[in-house]
């Protein structure tokens, strides 16, 4: 038992992982894992499984400084060496590959002496930890994404039907995993946003960064902030509008920023393909180094949606962060109407699904037409901004992290409630004795 | 022969559980006796093809679907390790509350796979005595078999100026911490020390005890045998433990309760060569009662 295990407070060990270091990677998953962290810890005993970005050493993290340690009992020491308790701190587990860590996730599940593992990934990419959660050697309350059609394989079925709770992100998902029989759902919870820092800027006051992004304050400014993905996020559809908007309105000055990973294996070479189209001397990308190296910020990523003119989030998604990041700061979107982007979309548009194809995972996905998202782009270029304002309340009032965190507060608690009940807590929560058992105890035997 | 298919959560001859210790020491003699024993553990499920000649063991078998196991159409023994063959935070240390003995929400899922049993194994006259009041009428046909210790490896050394107490996982609070505690308060003269798990480290204990931490399987003979005394002060039902076996055959005088399964066999009492011999005779004693429902 690791020496911080005699600090906790609370009652209630869950162990997350989502594979991407919270603080030391920027994705997708590990920003919003940052504000489920910190806002959660205090009413969880967290520890956190980061195979993408933790190797070797568990390292704890103490929010309340805001300090990591590979020491557990690690103290602030003053100019005149009085020593402050850093707090209770949650330790952050390391991988042994660049995956779901799937091979060692019971291990740190036992050694952490977890209640549940709270997951948020792929369900098609895991197996193990179903598994294990089948024969209850975890218990698992899974947020999947929902990024695919009917009819969902069967194999994927069986692998949620082992989770204690599944958790969707929208209420799509919820609507359409209990239409497939699951009967583990919980209520829907999104991904939240800090809307202190997601809020409307002037561009004007930013002209470096607008120059950086390509941008001007007279063009038409268009941004994608996406995973480098084939099949996914509508890259080919959206380039090809684009070469649409600029063949058919070439009074349109048009300019394109992709915030991107842009030659990575199994995505697209993106210098290749905006030169196939044509649209690489619009086409600002960020410079790979940057990229690779986590250096752009939470706030950058803000400005990027802030600064453009529309942004084109038009694949199929489970949830899709970057359609209300877009919104929070009074930007319109451009997305999918299917899955979850209907229920996130207050201001922007939503083009129709057109195609279909079926992956080797045997997951149905949906696609855009280019020339339904060319139409958008010229109905958002000539819709004045102040029209897509609503978005930033829309987003407020539903996904700033207050709101999402009291959603996880609630389902945790009921978890637990459900535990106890049930009497599946482990046995670190002894009930205590009856008062039949006392008695019997009570009846010595001595052997000589 | 009949193929025996041992289920079991953890693979006996390579987990040092109790549940598996006792298991390997039955596994051993049933191979002994040349039975033909494969033990299936939750991995191998979809391995290991079972045919309906099989005489199945449901030895530790939480992690298994308890409803696959009752449809077997083998049949087959319930080897009661615990109170209850489930997920129940309780499995182990059976607190006698009002909510087991009433609502528990486990009892109707594993009633089915007792129903059926054509055999029960109970690891002490008390074990069987609570379960039977548990699940009553599907309880049915039952043997008792001990955990069984080696006495070739735990035995009095006559060590001179053996004294004091010892307790082996006594600051674990389901096994009983709280009596443990106490009675080392109201002794305060007696030298206590304590061997094993404690589940509350950061507790301070009563000046006269001490804590040891875990003592390595090997070593627990000599560990033993440094004493006079052995406490084992459950506050909750213990189906067996096997400490209170071991430390007797080393010599030691047992102070416990009637929470104690081990305290329940009538030759608990008796002298180390007739525990000795029982804990010889167990493993063929629990190969005569399988074979006569095979």
């Amino acid at each position: 038992m690791g020496k911080w295990a005699s600090r906790r407070s609370r009652n209630f060990e869950c162990f997350s992982t989502r594979n991407d270091h919270p603080w030391r990677t920027d994705s997708g998953y590990s920003i919003p894992a940052r504000y489920l962290v910190d806002g959660l810890c205090k009413d969880l005993d967290l520890g956190v499984f980061a195979p993408v970005g933790q190797r070797y050493k568990i390292e704890y993290y103490f929010p309340e400084v805001g300090i990591f340690s590979v020491d557990p009992t690690y103290k602030l020491v003053l100019p005149d060496k009085t020593e402050i308790d850093a707090g209770p701190p949650v330790p952050i587990y390391p991988g042994v590959s660049e995956d779901y860590g799937e091979n060692i996730v019971e291990e740190h599940y036992q050694h952490f002496q977890a209640e549940l593992l709270w997951l948020i990934g792929d369900a098609w990419a895991l197996s193990r930890i179903f598994d294990l959660a089948k024969q209850d050697r975890i218990r698992l309350v899974l947020q999947p994404p929902v990024d695919f059609m009917e009819p969902f394989p069967q194999y994927l079925l069986d692998r949620l039907s082992t989770a204690f709770k599944i958790v969707p992100w929208v209420q799509d998902g919820y609507d359409r995993l209990a239409k497939a029989g699951l009967k583990n759902l919980a209520d829907p919870i999104p991904l939240g946003i800090n809307t202190d820092l997601w809020k409307p800027r002037d561009r004007t006051k930013f002209p470096d960064t607008m120059r950086d992004l390509g941008f001007g304050l007279d063009t038409f400014n268009i941004a994608i902030v996406a995973a480098n993905q084939m099949g996914r996020k509508a890259w080919e559809q959206t380039f090809r509008a684009i070469r649409i908007v600029r063949e058919q309105r070439p009074d349109i000055p048009m300019r394109l920023y992709i915030h991107t990973q842009s030659n990575i294996a199994d995505g697209w070479d993106m210098t290749a393909l905006l030169n196939h189209y044509g649209i690489a001397d619009i086409t600002n990308q960020p410079d790979p180094y940057s990229i690779i190296t986590g250096q752009f910020s939470e706030y950058q990523i803000m400005l990027i949606h802030a600064l453009a003119d529309v942004i084109v989030n038009a694949g199929l998604e489970g949830f899709g962060h970057s359609t209300i990041q877009a919104q929070a700061v009074g930007t319109p979107v451009i997305g999918l109407n299917a899955a979850a982007t209907p229920e996130l979309v207050k201001s922007g548009i939503l083009v129709p699904v057109y195609s279909d194809l079926l992956t080797p995972a045997l997951l149905h996905k949906v696609e855009p037409h280019p020339m339904h998202i060319a139409d958008a782009l010229i109905k958002i270029r000539e819709t004045p901004r102040k029209e897509f304002a609503k978005g930033v309340q829309f987003v407020k009032e539903r996904f700033d992290w207050p709101i999402v965190l009291e959603k996880w507060r609630k389902l945790f608690r009921e978890v637990d409630a459900e535990f106890e009940r049930r009497c599946i807590k482990s046995v670190r929560y002894p009930p205590k004795p009856s008062e039949r058992a006392l008695e019997l105890a009570k009846q010595v035997t001595i052997v000589e | 022969m009949t193929r025996v298919v041992w289920f079991q959560d953890y693979n006996p001859l390579s987990f040092g559980g109790g549940a598996q210790l006792t298991d390997r020491a039955y596994i051993t003699e049933g191979l002994k006796q040349a039975y033909d024993i494969i033990i299936l553990t939750p991995e191998l499920q979809n391995q290991i093809i079972l045919t309906k000649d099989d005489f199945l063991v449901y030895s530790n078998t939480a992690m298994f679907d308890p409803a696959k196991l009752a449809a077997a159409p083998n049949k087959y023994a319930v080897f009661h390790h615990d109170w209850v063959q489930s997920r129940c935070k309780w499995r182990l240390y059976f607190p006698m509350s009002e909510k087991c003995m009433a609502d528990c929400p486990h009892a109707p899922i594993w009633k089915p796979v007792l129903e059926k049993a054509v055999l029960n194994i109970f690891l002490s006259p008390l074990h069987y005595r609570l379960v039977k009041e548990y699940f009553g009428d599907s309880v049915g046909p039952y043997v008792l078999a001990p955990s069984v210790v080696n006495p070739d490896h735990f035995f009095d050394h006559k060590k001179p100026g053996r004294k004091g107490t010892c307790s082996l996982n006594g600051l674990i609070t389901f096994k009983g911490r709280a009596q443990q505690l106490e009675y080392a308060k109201q002794h305060s003269d007696e030298s206590i020390t304590f061997g094993g798990d404690n589940d509350r480290p950061q507790e301070p204990l009563p000046p006269n005890c001490k804590f040891v931490g875990p003592v390595a399987e090997g070593n627990l003979p000599k560990f033993y045998n440094e004493f006079e005394w052995f406490n084992e002060l459950p506050d909750t039902p213990q189906p067996m433990n096997r400490t209170a076996i071991e430390a007797r055959l080393c010599g030691l005088k047992v102070r416990t309760n009637a929470l104690l399964g081990a305290a329940s066999w009538p030759w608990f009492t008796s002298g180390v060569d007739v525990i000795a011999q029982k804990m010889r005779d167990a493993p063929g004693e629990f190969w005569k009662g399988v074979e006569s429902v095979l």
